[in-house]
C-alpha cells in the first residue's frame, strides 16, 4: 500500500481514534482525526483524502450528512461509516451516498483494518449500487455485474440483520454472498454494463433476499459442474466436470446455501432466486 | 489471505493460512504453494487454517485442488484447528468425510 494514502477518522470519541489509530498504525497511511462532521468538511475543504471513516452519530453534522457532502465536495474521497447503533434506516442513508462499506462498533481492529485496505484498493466508482426504492422493511436495489461490489454489499447485509446471533448473521451473510456471485459471474458474465437487482424484504417472521440475474437462467436438475448434483458417497466428483469445461475451482454455492438458510427457491427460468431465513424471537425456540 | 509454511519432519510441512480463503487471485496460493512443495519431495501437508477468518465456495475448492494434486502422488493432506463455522462449510459440503481434520497442529501432526 502506497504510503501517500490519506485517512480522515471523524468520531466525537477520543477513544475511537486512539483504537483506529492503534490498529492502522503498521499499515504506514497518513492519519488526521476530526471530532465532528463540521470539523471533517472543514478539513476536506482544503484537503482532498483518499478515504474517510465516520461515526453516525455526533453532535452538529451526523456521519451520514457528512457522506452526502463528501459524495458532492470530493467525489474520489471513499467514505467508510460506523455506527453503535445499526438501523436499516441508517443503512439505507449509506448505501444511497454511496458509502463504501459498513460497520458497526464494537469491531474487530482485524475487520476493520481489511476493511480498509479494501477500500484503499478498490477504484473509485459510482453508481455501482443504486438504491432503487428503499423503507426499512423492503429495500431494492440494482448492481453492476462486478465480482467486488458483491464484497461491498455484503457489509450492508450484515447489519440487516443484527437481531440474528452472531452465527445466523455469518450463515446469511455467506449464502447472499453466494447466490449474488453467481448471479454476476454467471447471470451477468462479470459483465459491468449489465445488472443484477437485489431486494430485501423483512416480514415479522423472516428475513427474505431476492436476487435476479440477466442470465439465461438454468435447471437445478441439470448442473452437473455444481455439489448439488453430487452423489452423497462422492462429495466431489463434480469437480471433474469444471476441470473439463475450465472453470475455477468451486461449485459449492448452492449446496452451501441450502444448508445455511431455511428456504431457497428458484423461479422456473432459474435466473432469480428468493433466500429466507427464518428470524426466531428471544425465548423462542424451533418447532419440529 | 496469509500463507507461510513450515516443515516440521522430513517430508511434513505445515502450511498456515490466515484470513479469507475466498474467490480470487490470493487464494491460488494455496493449490500453487501445494504443488511447489510436492516438487520438493514433501508428502505430508497440514493445513493449519486455525487463523482462516472466512470461506467460500471457491475456497473450498481450493483444499480439493490440494487435496487431489497430494492424493495423486500418494500423499496426505490433513486440516488443523478449523472453527466452528469453517468447520461448518466442509461438513455442509459433505467434505468432512474426505479430509482429516484435528483440532490443533499438534494432534495433526502426531496422527499416523
Amino acid at each position: 500500500m502506497s504510503a501517500s494514502n490519506t485517512i480522515l477518522i471523524v468520531d466525537d470519541d477520543a477513544d475511537i481514534h486512539r483504537l483506529l489509530a492503534a490498529a492502522l498504525a503498521g499499515e504506514n497511511y497518513s492519519i488526521q482525526d476530526a471530532y465532528d462532521g463540521l470539523q471533517a468538511l472543514s478539513l476536506l475543504e482544503t484537503t482532498p483524502f483518499d478515504l474517510v471513516i465516520t461515526d453516525i452519530r455526533m453532535p452538529g453534522l451526523d456521519g451520514l450528512e457528512l457522506s452526502r457532502r463528501i459524495r458532492a465536495l470530493r467525489p474520489a474521497t471513499k467514505v467508510l461509516v460506523m455506527t453503535a447503533e445499526s438501523t436499516p434506516a441508517s443503512v439505507i442513508s449509506a448505501l444511497r451516498n454511496e458509502a463504501l462499506g459498513y460497520f458497526s462498533k464494537p469491531f474487530s481492529l482485524e475487520a476493520v483494518t481489511d476493511m480498509v485496505a479494501r477500500a484503499l484498493s478498490t477504484p473509485a466508482s459510482h453508481g455501482d449500487i443504486e438504491v432503487l426504492s428503499a423503507i426499512p422493511h423492503w429495500i431494492s436495489l440494482q448492481l453492476r455485474c462486478k465480482l467486488e461490489v458483491a464484497d461491498r454489499l455484503i457489509l450492508f447485509v450484515r447489519e440487516m440483520g443484527t437481531d440474528l446471533s452472531p452465527d445466523e448473521r455469518e450463515d446469511v451473510g455467506a449464502a447472499f454472498r453466494e447466490l449474488l456471485m453467481n448471479a454476476i459471474e454467471h447471470g451477468g458474465h462479470s459483465d459491468p454494463s449489465k445488472t443484477v437487482r437485489v431486494d430485501y424484504v423483512r416480514t415479522a417472521k423472516s428475513m427474505i433476499y431476492k436476487i435476479w440475474d440477466p442470465g439465461e437462467g438454468f435447471s437445478l436438475d441439470d448442473l452437473p459442474h455444481a455439489a448439488i448434483s453430487n452423489s452423497p458417497d462422492a462429495p466431489y466428483e463434480h469437480m471433474e466436470v469444471r476441470e473439463k469445461l475450465g472453470l475455477r475451482a468451486g461449485g459449492f454455492g448452492i449446496l452451501l446455501t441450502r444448508n445455511l438458510v431455511d428456504e431457497l427457491i428458484y423461479n422456473q427460468k432459474g435466473n432469480e432466486v428468493l433466500l429466507i431465513k427464518y428470524v426466531k424471537k428471544p425465548g423462542e425456540t424451533e418447532r419440529h | 489471505m496469509e500463507i507461510s509454511h513450515s516443515e516440521i519432519a522430513p517430508g511434513t510441512v505445515v502450511v498456515n493460512l490466515a484470513g479469507k480463503v475466498m474467490l480470487g487471485s490470493e487464494s491460488e496460493q494455496i493449490t500453487d504453494r501445494v504443488s511447489e512443495l510436492l516438487r520438493e519431495g514433501k508428502r505430508t501437508i497440514i493445513f493449519n487454517i486455525a487463523a482462516v477468518t472466512a470461506i467460500d465456495s471457491t475456497g473450498i475448492g481450493r483444499f480439493i485442488s490440494s487435496y487431489n494434486k497430494i492424493a495423486a502422488v500418494g500423499g496426505q493432506m490433513r486440516m488443523a484447528g478449523a472453527a466452528h463455522y469453517l468447520f461448518k462449510a466442509f461438513h455442509v459440503s459433505r467434505l468432512d468425510t474426505v479430509f482429516r481434520f484435528y483440532p490443533s497442529v499438534e494432534e495433526a501432526c502426531q496422527a499416523g
